[in-house]
């Protein structure tokens, strides 16, 4: 019968070595490794001239709460990485951000930010929740430009962070028509989109993996991997920004 | 587990369901090895499309005996009754899935659960998603399949008299199909973008599946003719859609450089709305089966076909055990991701399936047998068929 015959391999499973979780060790990931062709050609004028006059302000916006502890969070490592890239210019970051805000919600976070903080660059991360709630997708590609269009009017630069890395939303979630607007959107639109999807997938096939990592390795994890995603965001401005 | 099984009935129907069920299971476990062997890897229709094509299957069948023997009214209020039974099972489902969710995002610090299964909303505004949730207007990730069965079927208890006219029912349920595409409509959702799984357009596979599981009184149910042309036909569709789909999973790189607007196509290819591919991927699949699987086949009564056939017996609480257990799955997969964390994760959900499967129909079994003993006369034989 079938119980008995599986009866052997699930003992096996059982008792094999690794079956529990194996804290194994991070991976060094020295360099957060990233190809070229995952860095956006489209450049970015208003940030190279802030650059120039050595004052930097970025502010970042997102379906993500902007508290935490501050060491764990990406836009706070942002300002690091940049400041090793960039040491003469003083960077200042901000962020706006709600759990489970659509784009229109995020973009009303950042269109207040624009009026009080004035910044150089916004950095704008959407289709998650998109994606998630199979949001209508016209209505999220509109929403895209008009949140473009309206922050160039404001005088500054704006590149598009995509999703995280998740294999539930690839396999549940239809994720790709929603990055693929956003790639459609940033083409069109001629500002660079931040391929966070495709980073995390090459870190995650690396090792560094949130979704397979043990539970005492996950703060570790989590630090690594917003440090990975704040120099990959530096490497892109610093990029868009070249003469 | 012979004597567990109910004989008289379409055991192609049941084995099929039975095997969609598990691959509902493995599908909904992100990063589970066993999804590469799913039917949504080489082929545009996943298990939902079985699914719900078998569920028109077997209501037909069912349900088109009860209407020439009492009638509509009658038939139509055993169909209302199904409904309930299902709606409880997914409030039910919904209370235990949502917590379940919410107390794994808690004690394992991963708020990204909550947002990639829609559970937020019901974090943000409780009294309103519960509300919401009664209304079938707010339905988390994988909490939207029974919602749709329950709008299937009070379509069809509507639909019940023309059940003996089977092209005229397919042409209005064409019909419908038509214009809700083509006019973008679908039923309403809280947190937006409307239903998952639209019953507006998915109503039209549920027929096909009613149309040829219905007998006419005195007739058989309607012989699909096996021709040679038809058989070719399915092939030449199913055959380059494998090969697109496998691209498209194992390298899309390839897809992409296929002239002309065939990427552009398979882009369009949604789920909510039951696009034509799926349809057509579904219904030629059904074909093949129905040509070259004869109902009495003898290994449909094989021993390893009756964990099959057992599970799409019993197939309301298999699917629901089985969410319940595939977000286990997923957290042990998070946990560790050796061969012998995805060995076990689907052996035991399986087994465990599969166990729920022998305890509901040994208990099926009992109450029916007691109420037969009970009762002077025993029930016809049609309400006793389960549909889900």
């Amino acid at each position: 019968m079938l119980r008995r015959s599986l009866l052997p391999i699930l003992l096996a499973a059982a008792t094999a070595p690794g079956a529990g979780a194996q804290p194994a060790a991070l991976p060094s990931l020295s360099a957060c490794a990233l190809p070229p062709d995952l860095i956006d050609p489209a450049r970015l004028p208003r940030t190279r001239a802030a650059l120039e006059r050595g004052r930097l302000r970025i502010l970042v916006g997102g379906s993500a709460e902007p508290t935490g502890t501050a060491t764990a969070l990406y836009h706070a490592r942002l300002r690091e990485a940049l400041n090793a890239l960039l040491p003469q210019v003083e960077v200042t970051v901000e962020a706006r951000g709600r759990r489970g805000a659509t784009a229109g919600e995020v973009w009303t976070l950042l269109e207040a930010g624009l009026a009080s903080f004035r910044p150089h660059l916004v950095i704008w991360q959407t289709g998650t929740v998109e994606a998630a709630r199979s949001l209508e997708l016209g209505e999220f590609v509109d929403k895209l430009s008009e949140g473009i269009t309206r922050c160039r009017i404001a005088g500054a630069d704006i590149m598009l962070l995509e999703p995280q890395f998740s294999r539930f939303l690839r396999a549940n979630a239809d994720i790709e028509r929603y990055r693929d607007a956003m790639r459609l959107v940033a083409a069109a639109e001629g500002i660079p989109l931040l391929r966070r999807f495709e980073w995390m997938r090459g870190w995650a096939e690396q090792g560094l993996d949130l979704e397979r990592v043990g539970q005492a390795d996950r703060p570790a994890a989590l630090a690594r991997l917003h440090e990975c995603v704040a120099q990959a965001i530096a490497a892109q401005i610093h990029a868009s920004t070249r003469p | 587990m012979q004597h567990l099984i109910r004989g008289a009935r379409d055991l192609r129907a049941d084995i099929f369901r039975g095997v969609a069920l598990w691959f509902i299971f493995i599908n909904h476990i992100p990063g589970n090895w066993a999804g590469w062997f799913t039917t949504r890897n080489y082929s545009f229709a996943d298990a939902t499309e079985v699914f719900v094509f078998l569920a028109g299957y077997a209501g037909g069948i069912a349900y088109g005996k009860l209407m020439e023997r009492e009638g509509w009214f009658f038939a139509a209020s055993r169909v209302i009754g199904r409904v309930g039974t299902l709606y409880v099972a997914h409030i039910f489902l919904f209370v235990v899935f949502t917590a379940q969710v919410g107390f794994s995002a808690a004690t394992l610090d991963r708020a990204i659960y909550l947002d990639e299964l829609e559970m937020d909303p019901l974090g943000s505004d409780p009294y309103t998603a519960m509300l919401m949730a009664l209304l079938l207007l707010y339905q988390p990730a994988f909490l939207n399949i029974l919602p749709l069965y329950i709008v299937l079927l009070l379509l069809f208890a509507l639909a019940l008299p023309l059940i003996g006219r089977p092209w005229l029912l397919l042409g209005l349920s064409f019909a419908l199909y038509v214009l809700v595409r083509a006019l973008g409509i679908n039923l309403p959702s809280w947190t937006g973008g409307g239903w998952f799984f639209n019953p507006l357009a998915w109503q039209l596979l549920f027929v096909c599946g009613v149309v040829i599981g219905y007998a006419p009184p005195g007739r058989a149910a309607l012989a699909l003719p096996r021709r040679r042309w038809l058989i070719a036909l399915a092939l030449a569709f199913l055959i380059p859609s494998a090969a697109v789909m496998l691209a498209a999973w194992h390298a899309p790189q390839l897809l992409a450089e296929i002239p002309g607007p065939w990427t552009a196509l398979l882009q369009s290819v949604d789920k909510a709305g039951l696009h034509p591919l799926r349809l057509l991927s579904l219904l030629a699949m059904a074909y093949l089966v129905v040509c070259y699987v004869p109902r009495d086949a003898a290994w449909l009564r094989s021993s390893w076909a009756q964990p099959l056939v057992l599970m799409g017996q019993q197939a309301l609480p298999v699917f629901c055990v089985g969410i319940f257990l595939s977000f286990l799955g997923r957290i042990a997969l998070e946990k560790s991701d050796g061969f012998a964390m995805q060995a076990a994760v689907n052996i035991l959900g399986f087994l465990v399936l599969f166990g729920v499967a022998v305890i509901a129909a040994w208990y099926g079994q009992k109450v029916r047998g007691g109420r037969a003993a009970g009762a002077a006369q025993p029930l016809p034989a049609a309400m006793r068929t389960d549909t889900a």
